[in-house]
């Protein structure tokens, strides 16, 4: 059984972008939608994590092991 | 008469003979006690807290006699507090597995081992729960043995206990150790696993520290800088003192790295350790002004 992630499928894959240093055009153009969806989806989990900034946001994923470096 | 002082002489010779005879073989019998009781140990590296509360790397003796998973088991029994086996551990260490944990189960598959502990497991703090999943992965996890499955009561362990930090199915060394974070942007993150040292009056013992930082130069430069520091956090040593890097080559195979002055054994033993926790490299060699002067090999390290 697998482990219930906080983040959608979506968030993650933007997110593992971000910590690559793509930039939010980039991400949009890797995955195809629009720039201000790639703005919602880093807010969304922004908002699900309780913290301020994209760093912060990055910080707590990390530490609860959505992502990896 | 004269035959009974003879007698009497042959018979004192003969006590005396069958003394001397007695104590030579008791001291016989001891060396070969003490030299057999040397050879049934071998030192194991275990992983526990330190007095600053970092999971830090020490040794116990175990026997040698004892299967693989004999060992495992004795290694975590050792970690498990109030423990009559915690004597063992040297006295600035101290276990860090919740009072009364029993190893239900070891099993070792090729290079994976699962671990079935009891519910007492559960009965650690939330503040040491991360520390407890880290200290028994890099005891565990070697050269041989890559990854662990914990299991609790049966049942595998997905989260770090009482926090909702997902745990990777197979467990290894990928999951950090004593782990800061010095982020302020989502930009150019780095993570860097250092060594420094702990120190207990007698003896420096390794303190491995996984960092996340925002810097993008190459990990190797991050770790000469981080040795260099002078002030650190809570009592970890770093030794290094006014090194700085000439060049360095860094290949599939090897890593090659000049640098300004010689370095003392301790000071050596930081920085390959600390190169081969980064990079999946055979061969470190150290050049001071374009002079090799030092070389390890991963096997090295890892005896």
């Amino acid at each position: 059984m697998k482990v219930k992630s906080i983040l959608t499928k979506r968030e993650r894959e933007v997110f593992l972008l971000l910590v690559k240093n793509k930039s939010t055009k980039d991400i949009a153009e890797e995955l195809g939608i629009s720039e201000k969806t790639v703005r919602n989806h880093i807010s969304n989990v922004m908002q699900k994590l309780g913290v301020k900034g994209r760093a912060a946001a990055v910080v707590e994923l990390l530490k609860l092991n959505e992502i990896t470096l | 008469m004269l035959k009974k002082k003879a007698f009497n002489r042959i018979f004192i010779t003969t006590i005396i003979f069958f003394i001397v005879f007695t104590l030579y073989s008791l001291k016989e019998v001891d060396k070969k006690v003490e030299v057999k009781t040397n050879n049934e140990k071998n030192e194991e590296v275990i992983y526990t807290l330190n007095d600053d509360d970092y999971i830090s790397k020490t040794s116990v003796y175990v026997s040698k006699a004892l299967t693989l998973e004999d060992k495992i088991r004795e290694k975590l029994e050792i970690m498990v507090s109030e423990n009559n086996k915690n004597a063992l551990l040297p006295s600035y260490f101290r276990p860090i597995l919740p009072e009364n944990t029993r190893v239900l189960d070891v099993t070792v598959e090729d290079s994976l081992v699962k671990i079935n502990f009891s519910k007492e497991f559960m009965d650690v703090t939330e503040l040491q729960s991360e520390k407890m999943i880290e200290a028994i992965v890099y005891t565990i996890t070697d050269e041989n043995i890559l990854g662990i499955e914990i299991y609790v009561e049966g049942a595998m362990l997905k989260y770090v206990p009482h926090t909702k930090k997902a745990l990777p199915t197979i467990l290894t060394k990928d999951i950090g150790i004593n782990k800061t974070y010095e982020i302020f942007s989502s930009d150019d993150i780095s993570k860097v696993v250092m060594t420094y040292y702990g120190s207990d009056e007698n003896d420096l013992y390794e303190v491995p520290v996984t960092k996340y930082v925002n810097d993008n130069r190459e990990k190797l430069e991050i770790i000469f800088d981080e040795l260099s520091k002078v002030v650190l956090d809570k009592n970890l040593i770093t030794l290094l003192e006014g090194i700085e890097i000439n060049d360095y080559k860094i290949t599939n195979k090897k890593i090659s790295v000049d640098i300004s002055s010689e370095l003392k054994e301790e000071e050596q033993n930081l920085i390959f350790t600390s190169l081969f926790n980064n990079y999946d490299t055979d061969l470190i060699e150290i050049l001071v002004n374009g002079e090799k002067k030092y070389e390890k090999t991963k096997k090295d390290i890892e005896n």
